[in-house]
């Protein structure tokens, strides 16, 4: 099977603790994919050297087939070109208007569309994450979830292959993070990438992912679907998985 | 009989010594790093601004404006009042001499070469070089420098170089405006202070051809913003845990542009001189 990305027997030291173990991790293409595990179990970190922002000490990164060398600058703007990221911390730029932020991986590419297209996809961007009026709010001036919004519509603007999501309802109320959801199952149902989305919240994960992976003491205990993993073996990938109302 | 120590027997190992000698050392080490880390920035902003696609003009127009226009207040301030205690100081020895006439040749010398561009750059490194760190701290600890590389943006191109050619040009025309109003506010405390007709000292300042000295202080403010550029650059991007070190980082880096202006300004003077 052809993967879309891989992550073969990383591992990773920060600050003298290992916080990747041999993690192993393989996508397949046009899927959407759930981190599920215990908070500082590996899952941004494995976000992160997905994102090509962290490079692994030892082990292996194929993104798109290419083996993902950190020292090749050009090589990794192309690969980076070819993803999109919401972070934890949304990261939206304060300095910059809601529509500025969203246009901004469309007006910072090598080859920027003209204007007029720019401003066309970012109004149907914030359209697509039902803010078409908040183009010229400042950031700092929408609630939490409508800053959610903006950062899945700025991740998905420049129709990225794989489009990574670090824990996209955190802090929300249940309504808005139905609503964060749905509007990813959305924009991978229109752009047909690849998409991993790291949460605990397995309820709502269940509604929109095909893959689990269950990721733990840095290294992924799980991979597979949700049923098989709740009739796994492992009571530690069943703790992760089995959340009554899933199906609900 | 065996070699081994007995347990209580005084062991000198010299570790008291390595235990009062270890902190100097590790600060030996921390210095270096520093020096090292802003070192290799210079560099990385060197090779990014000779990069086809050098820098962000929207940024640099937007760094311009806030480091600079947004200091004209509290530089016109600052200079304003140091000129007129430059004059105020040198009251006593004028008044006592009669020697009226030099009175704008020493206010105009201390102010172009030494007092208005240290002071003036101290003042920058406060307003400036503190809300840099400050700002790209933020920006580190909410990923979003990381959300620039991953969309492929170098951080050093789009961040830095704006702001590092920003604080040149701007200390350098702050220079220039304080320069202008410590001489102004010389005059002022001359003439209201001291009791010496203004003309007398605008006399002695025009008389005194400081173009020299103004020169060394154009220079030196150029030095001391890139130093402090680099400095608060340096700091900003190097935070780790959260608010906290934001704190530690602006106060590193307010200390550590504040040395480096001082010597700066040493090698400047001695090398101009």
């Amino acid at each position: 099977m052809g993967w879309i990305a891989e992550i073969a027997s990383a591992t990773l030291t920060l600050s003298g603790t290992r916080v990747l173990d041999g993690a192993e991790l393989r996508l397949a293409p046009g899927r959407i994919h759930a981190l599920v595990g215990p908070g500082g179990g590996g899952k941004t970190l494995l976000l992160k050297v997905l994102a090509t922002l962290l490079a692994p000490d030892a082990g292996e990164v194929r993104l798109f087939g290419t083996t993902v060398d950190p020292r090749d600058g050009d090589a990794l703007r192309d690969l980076r070109a070819r993803i999109g990221m919401q972070f934890q911390n949304l990261a939206l730029f304060d300095f910059l208007s809601v529509a500025d932020n969203v246009g901004f991986p469309l007006v910072q590419d090598r080859n920027p569309p003209p204007a007029d297209q720019v401003a066309a996809r970012v109004e149907a961007a914030l359209a697509s994450v039902r803010l078409p009026d908040a183009g010229s709010l400042a950031v700092q001036a929408l609630s939490g979830g409508m800053q959610r919004r903006v950062a899945v519509a700025r991740a998905a603007v420049a129709r990225p292959d794989l489009l990574l999501f670090d824990d996209p309802s955190g802090g929300l109320d249940p309504v808005t993070t139905s609503r964060i959801f749905a509007l990813i199952g959305d924009v991978q149902a229109r752009q047909g990438c690849t998409v991993v989305v790291a949460s605990h919240d397995i309820d709502r994960l269940a509604r929109i992912c095909t893959d689990f992976h269950v990721v733990h003491g840095g290294r992924v205990i799980f991979s597979g679907s949700l049923a098989d993993g709740r009739a796994s073996d492992d009571p530690r990938v069943r703790m992760y998985l089995d959340v009554r109302d899933a199906d609900a | 009989m065996s070699g081994t120590r007995m347990p209580e027997e005084p062991v000198d190992d010299g570790s008291a010594v390595g235990a009062s000698v270890a902190p100097v050392g590790r600060a030996i080490l921390a210095a270096c790093r520093v020096v090292g880390g802003m070192s290799v920035l210079q560099w990385r902003i060197v090779r990014s601004m000779l990069s086809p696609r050098a820098f962000d003009y929207d940024e640099t127009v937007r760094q311009l404006f806030k480091v600079g226009w947004l200091s004209v207040g509290v530089v016109v301030a600052t200079a304003l009042f140091v000129g007129a205690l430059m004059v105020i100081s040198s009251g006593n020895f004028v008044k006592a001499t009669g020697a009226t006439s030099i009175v704008g040749w020493a206010a105009g010398t201390a102010v172009f070469s030494e007092v208005g561009p240290v002071l003036i750059g101290l003042m920058f490194s406060g307003r400036v070089g503190a809300n840099n760190t400050a700002e790209l701290g933020t920006m580190v600890i909410t990923d979003q420098v990381d959300a620039l590389r991953v969309l492929g943006i170098d951080p050093i191109a789009y961040l830095v170089v704006p702001r590092f050619l920003a604080m040149i040009v701007m200390l350098v025309l702050l220079t220039c405006i304080g320069d202008i109003f410590a001489l102004i506010g010389g005059a002022i405390a001359c003439q209201a202070v001291l009791g010496i007709d203004m003309r007398i000292y605008w006399h002695g300042v025009l008389e005194s051809h400081l173009l020299d000295e103004f020169a060394m202080g154009l220079v030196k403010g150029f030095f001391f913003g890139g130093g402090i550029s680099i400095v608060s650059c340096h700091w900003g991007l190097r935070v780790s845990g959260g608010a906290q070190g934001v704190g530690r980082a602006v106060n590193n880096s307010v200390v550590t542009a504040a040395i480096a202006i001082f010597v700066v300004n040493f090698f400047v003077t001695v090398l101009w001189t």
